[in-house]
């Protein structure tokens, strides 16, 4: 943790989070808001002034408000989806990986054919058969990272288990489930860890990239993919705050993830330790 | 290094099109369309995009004149209807080529309607076939073989045509002013079959040169066009895809293209301050409507549909999201029908009437979830559509305000939207409670609008809505020829729709077309497909 805080970038990157994980947790507290009243068409598309300060939209609802809490169903989606994806991925990555043979091929295979497909048309795919929504872009977007938590989790595991800690668990006769849990899991942590992080920024960005094509939060939760597709059209009529701020809220949080996972890889890798 | 090659060519090339950009402007008119065209055969396609294509290269019998839906001759010079209007004689122009050089003659017409009519010619069961379908001719015509309200078409001579029909239609000549009536030579149909659509020959001011798929469609002036007062006074027009309405306009900045169409509301004020550029309203002749589903036993209740009638401040949404080409509609027919009803009183916006309403109804708490008949209980779901028409221009943010609207009633909806094949497939079907939707006049006449809508009372597609005493108006509507007693019976017809509740309407639009001040002579018709041959560039 100390090298981790050492590093100014990491330092960064924990100051957005911590930023944006505030506007998550505190704008629902402070801020109450309700979306489905919110619509004032006499005041639309009005620049950033002291009562809008990030101007309004083409309904003429507060962009700050909006954004503020946006983090929340941005961060929510990403956090989320990405927790649901681990707990699955690692599960199966343990299984594969310690079971071996037919299992580990069985189910190698199905990471594969998922793998196979780009993550976004993936995604779209999925919520095109399930359905819009909140929910199921959280499932669609869990559903593309659990590949990637399956393989390394299943990678560690195959080195794990010949490693002599495991082999002298084994000889004092302890049970599969016991061996897994308490001697493999934690050991598989570490790279887990930076993967999680960043697939967070990830999750963030393919929520966003589902809001903006419709798939994702249904009007009028505000959504930061979903406020940057209404509004992207008044590039032309000057309303540059309407899009300008979705898409740095968008932005700012996956490079956050970013950067932190970044720093975080740095810090784990055993090579870079000294 | 390749990005930076590709970069210089691609300046290059701009240079080089702005230079030729002025001796080209003289010829070519390039108009960027929202999308691809379907077909280029007028009798199977039904959208807008296609349309205006054909428009250029095929020619009715009769069609509209300028800016109007009147119905002036085209290829048929003057008629004569007998006098019970079952009898219609045409009397056809001399000189007529179609653009491969065969005659256009009465026996070119006879083949036109045959291949319309029986789906046994040889023409049209090629198009089912190919799982295409004479949709409009369905449509204005009662239906093919012995459904047909048109009963037989001969040659009397080779410039006269006669038009049996089995009972009068109040319609008939703005019907076949239509896009979907315009004659192909039969002889390019008998050479391509099915692949017509993409070697279209009709005796238009404009021949058909190529169809770059995904790009452009490219025509040219037709040398031989019959009337030389009012042939092409462009070389060439290019009708360009360019779907995102954002991109055009930018297209239209930049001179690559000389006009467009769907210009998003806010820009349009932009496009008036561009010393450069001018709108253009098409009249209005367009309606954007809210429906009901009536297997919905709360959209069954009178105050429940009325409440929501009142919640909805279509002044407001009209204000704010049409960027000034709309006005609030009271009815189904645009203020320039000749069946609009001038003395309807629509209801007030008053959300604490809609809040009354609703308690009167059953709903003090107000209306969140709904009943289908068949006991399906779920949350109420307000449908809007995927994609900007010229009635709802920006659907989504019209819904979102609908919607906001109806909360402060009390009444919460579930926005819901889907892909717009599916969009209109479960509107057919009759799958979704509350929609928006609307409508386009094809021919200017109120049949086209209302009949359409209420004269098959309980059909899936109109929700289910069931009223006899409307149909039966309407009906007799279209068997008179009398326009003042059709337009007493249309008025009183739209009242009804009123009265009952029906289906709420939104919005007329002026839908804005957008152009380099440099075009002179585009004249915008109601119809919306509109023929390029009057367009000049200075």
């Amino acid at each position: 943790m100390h090298r981790l805080l050492a590093n100014r970038v990491a330092r960064g990157g924990l100051a957005i989070i911590a930023l944006f994980t505030l506007m998550a947790v505190l704008s629902p507290v402070f801020l109450p808001y309700n979306p489905t009243v919110d619509a004032d068409l006499l005041a639309r598309l009005k620049p950033p002034t002291w009562t809008h300060p990030f101007g309004t939209d083409a309904l003429g609802r507060d962009i700050l408000m909006r954004i503020l809490h946006g983090a929340r169903v941005s961060l929510g989606l990403g956090v989320g989806s990405v927790v649901l994806a681990a707990l699955v991925g690692s599960f199966l990555g343990l299984l594969a990986g310690y079971v071996g043979h037919r299992t580990d091929l069985c189910l190698m295979f199905c990471m594969d054919i998922l793998l196979a497909f780009p993550a976004t048309l993936l995604a779209i795919a999925i919520v095109a058969m399930i359905g819009p929504g909140l929910r199921n872009s959280l499932i669609a977007i869990s559903v593309v990272s659990i590949p990637f938590y399956a393989r390394i989790t299943r990678g560690e595991v195959l080195a794990l288990k010949e490693r002599e800690f495991v082999t002298a668990a084994r000889g004092l006769g302890g049970s599969a489930r016991r061996i897994l849990l308490w001697h493999i899991f934690p050991n598989t942590l570490p790279p887990l860890t930076v993967q999680t992080t960043l697939a967070v920024a990830f999750a963030i960005l393919e929520a966003a990239a589902l809001g903006f094509l419709g798939l994702g939060a249904q009007p009028p939760i505000p959504e930061w993919g979903a406020m940057l597709a209404d509004s992207y059209k008044f590039f032309t009529s000057g309303a540059w705050w309407a899009f300008f701020f979705p898409g740095a809220a968008i932005m700012l949080s996956v490079l956050g993830f970013n950067l932190v996972g970044d720093a975080l890889r740095d810090a784990l890798d055993p090579r870079l330790r000294t | 290094m390749r990005r930076i090659a590709r970069l210089t060519s691609l300046v290059a090339l701009t240079l080089l099109f702005l230079g030729t950009a002025p001796a080209m402007a003289q010829s070519t008119f390039i108009f960027g369309a929202q999308g691809e065209p379907v077909d280029l055969d007028p009798a199977i396609i039904t959208d807008g995009i296609s349309s205006r294509i054909t428009r250029q290269i095929y020619e009715g019998l009769t069609k509209y004149k300028g800016a109007t839906t009147e119905v002036v001759p085209a290829l048929a010079e003057k008629w004569t209807v007998s006098a019970d209007g079952t009898a219609w004689t045409f009397t056809l122009r001399r000189n007529v080529k179609f653009h491969d050089g065969t005659p256009f003659d009465a026996a070119a017409v006879v083949w036109n309607f045959e291949r319309w009519r029986f789906t046994k010619h040889p023409q049209h069961e090629n198009q089912l076939k190919a799982g295409k379908t004479f949709e409009y001719y369905e449509a204005q015509f009662g239906g093919f073989d012995d459904k047909s309200l048109i009963t037989k078409v001969e040659a009397v001579n080779p410039t006269t045509v006669r038009i049996t029909l089995k009972a009068p239609q109040g319609p008939f000549l703005a019907n076949l002013a239509m896009f979907v009536f315009d004659m192909v030579s039969p002889k390019a149909a008998e050479k391509w079959g099915t692949a017509l659509s993409k070697n279209p020959v009709g005796t238009g001011p404009f021949k058909f040169v190529e169809w770059k798929v995904g790009q452009e469609v490219i025509l040219e002036a037709n040398k031989d066009y019959w009337d030389k007062a009012t042939a092409a006074k462009v070389q060439r027009v290019i009708v360009r895809n360019i779907k995102d309405s954002s991109q055009r306009l930018a297209a239209l900045k930049a001179g690559e293209i000389h006009g467009m169409e769907g210009v998003n509301p806010d820009d349009v004020k932009v496009v008036r301050a561009d010393p450069n550029l001018q709108i253009i309203l098409r009249p209005t002749n367009t309606t954007g409507y809210v429906a009901f589903n009536y297997k919905v036993k709360e959209f069954q209740n009178k105050r429940v549909r009325q409440a929501i009638a009142q919640a909805i401040n279509k002044k407001g949404i009209v204000d704010a999201l049409y960027g000034g080409t709309g006005m609030a509609a009271n009815q189904f027919q645009p203020p320039p029908l000749w069946g609009h009803n001038k003395d309807l009183k629509d209801f007030e916006f008053n959300p604490q009437r809609s809040r009354d309403l609703l308690k009167e109804a059953g709903f003090a708490q107000g209306l969140k979830d709904i009943t289908w008949e068949d006991g399906r209980k779920e949350p109420l779901q307000f449908w809007y559509m995927p994609v900007s028409r010229p009635y709802y221009p920006n659907p989504k943010e019209i819904a979102e305000a609908m919607a906001a609207d109806l909360a402060k009633a009390g009444i919460t909806v579930q926005l819901q939207t889907t892909d717009w094949a599916v969009y209109l497939d479960k509107r057919k079907n009759g799958q979704l409670p509350l929609y928006m939707l609307g409508w386009t006049g094809d021919n200017g006449d109120p049949d086209n609008f209302v009949c359409y809508f209420f004269c098959n009372p309980g059909a899936s597609r109109e929700g289910f809505y069931a009223n006899q005493q409307l149909a039966e108006v309407l009906l007799q509507g279209q068997k008179l020829t009398d326009q003042p007693k059709r337009a007493e019976l249309y008025r009183r017809a739209e009242q009804m729709i009123h009265d009952d509740v029906a289906r709420i309407f939104i919005a007329n639009n002026q839908p804005p077309l957008a152009f380099q001040k440099k075009v002179k002579g585009y004249v915008a018709n109601p119809t919306s497909s509109e023929y390029f041959n009057t367009v000049s560039l200075q």
